[in-house]
């Protein structure tokens, strides 16, 4: 019942109830794990599958993920024992030149809430920037976001310097953004392309063979 | 002559009976084009569509689309729109009607700087927010309702916590436009810049496609690169 109303507050966007609800559930002894599965991941499905049918639209988007974001910010201290439910690392970054990152936030909190460890670079990141992260963090996915047509080619630029620096092989790449398609993911040579911020985190399982 | 922009009569109106051109405008921009096409003395028509297609720019293709189909009789349509995050939706569309074709470029910002300046901008400051007329006097219904700022004020950061510059495209002086300009400004807590843009790049690329009308229709993408 807790965790259904929990999925209730973080659907409504309301950050203060959820917060309240998650920290009750934990110190009630309630399993952190169970809590991120039974509670904040069910919320997140439901409003990926409504803004994906215009249910919904950005600003509810947003303000269900900053809920989500905060009970990740309690739950995330006790997930860390369950070294084996990590399901992988992402690093995740708008390429040079963009500075739009709403999806792509969106796609990071919901990622975590599905068990990956993420790292984001933030906005206008460039080809060096994605490899230093590559070689310190070691992770098994790179997300690539852009929303402009003009930025959108600085994504090839970057799988171009993989190849270059011979990291392509370590990583997957995953690309979004409003103005991508399927066809402009495999033109550039990306593994994976990802309508929404809902099918980027079942993609990124599935890449990894953790779904 | 001033239009209100979402006036549902600017769709409407009256068939010039030696107008062989229609320019069907976006209303963010329809201002701008009425200046022009009175500077420039073009005999077409004018018909428009609502500028709150932008909220959803999913459903500017379909409304061109639907508005296309009513047009019939004229030798060419021009449809004023970029892009527009139509990712190339809207030039599908084109495609479907011969004597339809659109001005070159992504968006009104970028006709309306001029492409070299906008792509020199694009690069220096990626961060750029722009505010056009329209958008400075459509503000709280654009945007501050439009993005839910009005039901959740502090999305604000959300939006604009990454814009680092503020560039207002002036189409004229107007001292309750400039004064709200600089009211947004102080919301977005940036710097303002006015530029006098006017219709910018857009006046002779329009030109390039309303004046002169041939007496046949010019083959598609003559004069208009469609594809941004």
């Amino acid at each position: 019942m807790r965790f259904e109303e929990l999925s209730m507050a973080v659907e409504n966007g309301d950050a203060p109830t959820a917060v309240e609800l998650t920290q009750g559930l934990v110190d009630a002894d309630t399993d952190a794990l169970e809590i991120l599965e039974g509670g904040l991941v069910p919320a997140m499905d439901v409003i990926g599958q409504r803004f994906s049918e215009g249910e919904i639209y950005v600003p509810e988007m947003l303000i269900a993920a900053r809920a989500m974001k905060a009970c990740l910010g309690i739950l995330q201290p006790l997930l860390a024992r369950y070294d084996s439910t990590k399901r992988g690392t992402v690093v995740l970054g708008t390429v040079k030149g963009d500075i739009h990152d709403i999806g792509k936030n969106i796609v990071g909190i919901m990622m975590e809430g599905s068990g990956f460890e993420v790292h984001d670079l933030g906005t206008d990141v460039d080809a060096d920037r994605f490899i230093l992260a590559i070689e310190e963090l070691q992770p098994d996915i790179i997300g690539l976001s852009a929303l402009l047509t003009t930025t959108m080619p600085n994504m090839k630029t970057i799988i171009e310097a993989l190849v270059e620096a011979s990291l392509r092989d370590r990583v997957v790449v995953m690309v979004g953004g409003a103005p991508l398609t399927q066809e402009y993911a495999d033109s550039i040579g990306a593994d994976a392309y990802a309508p929404d911020a809902a099918s980027a985190t079942e993609r990124a399982k599935s890449l990894l063979g953790v779904a | 002559m001033s239009a209100r922009p979402d006036d549902p009569a600017l769709g409407l109106p009256a068939r010039r009976e030696d107008a062989r051109v229609a320019v069907l405008v976006c209303g963010a921009i329809v201002n701008e084009v009425r200046d022009l096409i009175a500077r420039r003395g073009w005999t077409v028509d004018v018909h428009g569509l609502p500028a709150s297609h932008h909220l959803y720019p999913k459903e500017i293709a379909p409304a061109v689309e639907a508005k296309l189909g009513e047009l019939d009789g004229y030798e060419r349509v021009v449809v004023v729109y970029g892009d527009c995050g139509t990712f190339g939706a809207l030039d599908r569309v084109l495609e479907r009607f011969e004597h339809a074709v659109r001005p070159s470029g992504p968006h009104c910002y970028e006709m309306m700087m001029g492409a070299r300046e906008f792509a020199v901008n694009a690069t220096r400051r990626p961060g750029t927010y722009f505010l056009t007329s329209w958008l400075v006097r459509n503000w709280e219904q654009a945007v501050l309702k439009g993005l839910g700022l009005d039901r959740y004020p502090d999305l604000k950061e959300v939006y604009f916590g990454n814009s680092t510059a503020l560039v207002y495209l002036r189409r004229e002086a107007d001292p309750r436009l400039d004064a709200k300009a600089r009211e947004i400004a102080d919301y977005l807590g940036l710097e303002l810049e006015v530029r006098d843009s006017r219709a910018g790049d857009l006046e002779e690329r329009l030109a390039a496609l309303v004046e002169p009308v041939p007496a046949t229709s010019r083959k598609k993408g003559e004069a208009c690169a469609s594809k941004s």
